[in-house]
């Protein structure tokens, strides 16, 4: 399989990174949000 | 830094293409259509709200939370269908999937797989007609509306506009689990304020569809059949959102807020008919009149959801 190495300036790099970090954190955070309805479900439904 | 991989804005900021540094946590929220998101959260709550059963806050919460996941689920299996045509209309282009910031196919599976969340957690954090609800309504705006009516109609607006007018009963039916009349006619006051909202914006915004090649009421009829169409569902509107008070489902704050509401709107319209014209009807005052009752439709939709609210409130009070 052919494969195409992109190659990236520091700026870019450091905003890849950036994005990439605040991405994972809107994701953790969406997924404890989920975590905390489906907790919450669950106690008031047992 | 090369000019191909970063461009400077006017404001001084440097702006870095997605294709080599990734999305943004904000083209992912735009992909839901936030906006619209915070009008159909409003109907939704005030549905609730005026219900009658109870829901904790909790449940509640959840209630208004699957909502919103579903509108912006709606919302972004729209932007992916609808990418071809957002890439030429001005007002869309720079949306996350025609702009290049967000692939087309993560696009889908994210409104797919929001939409299944969505109506799972409605149905165990309320009921089943809820999440049937729910789910009706996803369905109505991505395959009826987005994906037949819009290119195939110039009635897309009328018929597609029950996608946005169902949070009403799925605020009332998470409540109660039933269905009752007021927020069966809480849905048509949102379903006969959609057409005037709308082709007040598309009079001014008619050359981007037309372009697009999208049948709207004024590129295949013309601006004065829209003008007058305008002025007709405004009447309309202002008799359908009088039926709480005939039926006596409101009191006096209702029912004057809903007159004068009803009255500025079809005022609106009127200047919209009669604003300097073309012999095809076109604006010849840069489309004020149509800017204005596009504002005023806004407006009016939520201040009529306050007035019910309010009216509500004053009616458990005393």
């Amino acid at each position: 399989m052919e494969t195409t190495q992109i190659t990236l300036s520091q700026a870019e790099l450091a905003e890849k990174q950036r994005r990439q970090n605040e991405r994972l954190k809107a994701m953790v955070g969406f997924m404890i949000l989920i975590a905390g309805v489906m907790y919450g479900l669950t106690l008031t439904h047992l | 830094m090369s000019e191909t991989t970063a461009q400077v804005s006017a404001s001084g900021r440097i702006r870095f293409k997605a294709d080599r540094v990734g999305t943004t946590a904000k083209d992912w929220v735009q992909l839901l259509k936030p906006r619209v998101i915070s009008l159909v959260v409003f109907t939704g709550a005030a549905g609730m709200i005026m219900a009658p059963g109870h829901l904790s806050l909790f449940e509640a919460a959840v209630a208004i939370l699957c909502i919103c996941m579903a509108s912006g689920a709606a919302g972004a299996i729209n932007m992916w269908y609808d990418r071809d045509i957002d890439a030429v209309m001005q007002r869309t282009i720079t949306r996350p999937i025609p702009g290049g910031r967000i692939p087309e196919h993560e696009a889908l599976a994210y409104g797919v797989g929001l939409s299944c969340l969505s109506v799972c957690l409605m149905w165990m954090a309320t009921n089943a007609l809820a999440a049937g609800i729910l789910a009706f309504s996803i369905f109505f705006y991505a395959v009826i509306y987005t994906m037949w009516l819009k290119r195939s109609t110039p009635q897309n607006i009328v018929i597609g506009g029950a996608a946005g007018a169902f949070p009403p009963m799925i605020g009332w039916a998470a409540a109660t689990g039933h269905m009752a009349v007021l927020p069966i006619v809480m849905f048509g006051i949102v379903f006969f304020w959609t057409p005037p909202h709308f082709w007040s914006l598309s009079l001014y915004a008619c050359k981007d569809y037309g372009r697009a090649g999208i049948p709207m009421l004024p590129v295949v009829k013309g601006a004065r059949h829209t003008r007058w169409n305008i002025f007709v569902y405004t009447l309309v509107l202002l008799a359908i959102s009088l039926i709480p008070s005939m039926l006596h489902l409101c009191g006096w704050l209702y029912t004057a807020t809903a007159l004068v509401l009803g009255l500025g709107f079809v005022l609106c319209a009127i200047r919209v008919l009669r604003e300097p014209q073309d012999e095809n009807g076109v604006s010849l005052a840069g489309d004020k009149a149509a800017r204005i009752s596009f504002r005023f439709s806004l407006a009016y939709l939520f201040l009529l959801f306050c007035g019910l609210l309010a009216d509500h409130m004053l009616q458990g009070w005393i």
